[in-house]
């Protein structure tokens, strides 16, 4: 096992056949997801970083106790295979992807972990509690389930129309209809950028961003061409700087109709 | 085309109304009716154009009409028309366009918003919807958040400071005090605007308009109706409009707003004006870099050159050239979303006429009104005078 580097927010390390992402966070000196992260999007992560490292992107069947869509969203070259000797495993606060029969990993001391303040995780834990309730019902702006679900390829997996045009439209400039195109690489530089207080988020972060002391958005030239916003990864020294150079992440965005959403978010 | 006029103008004040949604719209409708010189009479309204974006839902369908029939206009042809908040500037497009084409001879163009009685859990869902929903808003982006986009990136481009906000903010506050209408009556120095709590950075509350409810009402005339109703018409003598991208990702700049521009271009073509012959420009300063922007697009200041125009107080009331947001603006007169457009007219309208009191511009003969729905989506641009032609 090496030591561990920093990838997609999390500390990686290869292991006996595989690689291990671990979280950086920990609350009472016990480990702790981040605070928009869990065991789907630390399984992006851990893949992404096994299609970096060469490796072929095709798993025996995922486990359970992730959002299998969002994953397979995520990550459009993914094939789930039963002949597959590379297994995806789920462990404390991390994850680890490990080719042929090697055993299960454990963790690593790492130092340098991010501290999260008690009271501030417990209300974060509760504030997802309750914005997955089937009474947080929305009113004014909203997306539905449909719509969230027929833009997941653009928002998760980046998959962009021809040109490239992204995110989706009806049509290009001319009204003509606009074929598929290819999907966009997760990284950029930062366009503009802002932070807003807690008061002037959209509600469907209300009951987090005053936790969060506020929300970091930014807009972000895409290596790809086109140009996106995107939120700041929660619970990561928001840096940001005008030309800085981030790397989009897959992470919660919020819960509706009972149901978390997911997308990319911008780590600087 | 038949050449159109305004007869009519009157609102209620902005800010915090006690009324309801029908007492209010009453009340500016008593106030335009009032303000017409001859005899009006509401039945003889061919058509009713209202700008609202009916926030908080409180009568989302058939607004138009169940306002109507509560202000004397029961049985007037009469729609809602929705653009954010350039509601009302697009009504008096159309209530404009249906008397230039020769379809109607009086014409009542409203607008309207309560936006203070609901309570902060429901208007928080009900702020930034006319935005980008499924991307802008899913990135923790409302209004003050988008326009703190644009100020980040104008000052990267051109320079612009955080304190040539401030003096467009410290101007439209002492351009408020002489208005009776105005929702923030109140002198702010320099160094207390300056030091304002952050809310979307560089954005600070004093960059950001009130939430204000109110309602603002016109009645435009043909050129033969309006000789019959008053000696003092006010001609109107350019309208443009445009929209754009809804998202800022979607557009080529961060630093300028294509659909204020397009309008601009479109209303100075039809009046035959530029903006050098501006006497007055009231312009949708929601944020205060909103108002750089557009003294920008409409040709009062140089691409880039915003910030130096407010910083060297340019658009002062009988200061400059050209008086810009001598009402306050949304900045201080307030923003009750779908009312602004119809609002703005009706102070071109007092000015216009020398009715304007201690805030009267000097001599002023010649006026634009820029209404831009969300963060440039939609834009309403029209040129007003004294003379026809």
């Amino acid at each position: 096992m090496t030591a561990p580097s920093t990838f997609n927010g999390g500390w990686l390390s290869e292991v006996e056949g595989g690689l291990l992402l671990q979280s950086c966070f920990r609350v009472n000196g016990a480990p702790a997801f981040a605070p928009d992260a869990d065991h789907t999007t630390m399984s992006v992560d851990v893949l992404e970083a096994w299609a970096a490292s060469g490796c072929p992107l095709e798993v025996a069947p995922l486990p359970d106790g992730l959002d299998r869509d969002v994953v397979l969203t995520s990550l459009p070259n993914l094939v789930e295979a039963e002949s597959s000797t590379v297994r995806l495993h789920l462990l404390d606060h991390a994850v680890a992807v490990v080719d042929g029969e090697a055993p299960e990993p454990q963790g690593w001391p790492t130092d340098g972990t991010i501290d999260l303040d008690p009271e501030m995780h417990a209300g974060l834990e509760h504030a997802w509690a309750l914005e997955r309730s089937l009474t947080n019902v929305s009113q004014g702006a909203y997306v539905s389930d449909r719509t969230h679900r027929l833009g997941m390829g653009a928002r998760l997996g980046l998959a962009a129309q021809a040109g490239p045009t992204w995110p989706p439209r009806g049509a290009d400039v001319d009204g003509h209809p606009l074929s598929g195109g290819a999907h966009l690489q997760p990284s950029g530089t930062v366009y503009s950028w802002t932070r807003l207080i807690a008061a002037g988020a959209p509600s469907e972060f209300a009951l987090r961003a005053p936790l969060l002391g506020g929300l970091t958005s930014m807009v972000i030239d895409l290596d790809d061409g086109p140009r996106g916003v995107f939120l700041h990864a929660d619970g990561h020294d928001a840096n940001v700087e005008i030309g800085g150079r981030v790397r989009l992440v897959v992470r919660r965005l919020y819960a509706q109709d009972g149901v978390l959403r997911y997308g990319r978010k911008a780590l600087s | 085309m038949v050449d159109v006029a305004v007869v009519g103008a009157g609102q209620t004040a902005f800010g915090q109304h006690p009324g309801a949604m029908k007492d209010m719209w009453s009340e500016a409708v008593r106030a335009c009716v009032d303000s017409v010189d001859g005899d009006l009479r509401l039945s003889d309204v061919d058509e009713l154009f209202l700008g609202s974006t009916a926030f908080g839902g409180g009568q989302l369908g058939n607004t138009a009409a169940y306002l109507g029939e509560h202000a004397g206009m029961a049985g007037v042809p009469a729609r809602r028309v929705e653009n954010a908040c350039a509601s009302s500037g697009f009504a008096l497009r159309d209530g404009w366009a249906a008397i230039a084409s020769g379809r109607a001879d009086l014409v009542v163009v409203g607008g309207l918003e309560t936006m203070n009685d609901l309570t902060p859990e429901r208007k928080r869902y009900w702020l930034g919807v006319s935005g980008d929903t499924e991307w802008e808003r899913l990135a923790g982006l409302t209004f003050p958040g988008t326009y703190a986009l644009m100020a980040r990136r104008h000052a990267h481009e051109h320079g612009s400071t955080h304190d040539d906000l401030v003096h467009i903010s410290v101007k439209n506050h002492a351009h408020a005090l002489d208005n009776e209408h105005a929702h923030l009556r109140k002198a702010v120095p320099f160094e207390k605007a300056a030091a304002g709590a952050m809310i979307a950075d560089p954005l600070t509350l004093y960059d950001c308009c009130p939430t204000s409810d109110g309602a603002a009402c016109l009645v435009l005339a043909s050129a033969d109706l309006a000789r019959s109703l008053t000696d003092t018409p006010v001609w109107m003598r350019g309208s443009g409009a445009a929209s754009d991208h809804l998202a800022l990702h979607d557009r080529p700049s961060l630093t300028t707003l294509p659909a204020t521009k397009k309008a601009a271009a479109q209303a100075y073509a039809a009046a035959g004006l530029g903006p050098k012959d501006l006497d007055l420009a009231e312009v949708h300063d929601c944020f205060t870099i909103a108002e750089l922007l557009a003294t920008e697009d409409l040709g009062l200041a140089e691409v880039g050159e915003g910030g130096t125009f407010a910083r060297e107080g340019r658009g002062r009331r009988n200061e400059g050239r050209t008086t810009v947001n001598g009402s306050g603006g949304l900045k201080a007169k307030g923003h009750p979303l779908g009312a602004t457009g119809a609002g703005q007219v009706v102070e071109v309208f007092k000015q216009l006429r020398e009715q304007a009191g201690a805030r009267q511009v000097r001599d002023a003969e010649c006026a634009l009104t820029h209404n831009v729905g969300g963060s440039g989506a939609t834009c309403a641009v029209h040129i007003f005078g004294r003379d026809r032609a």
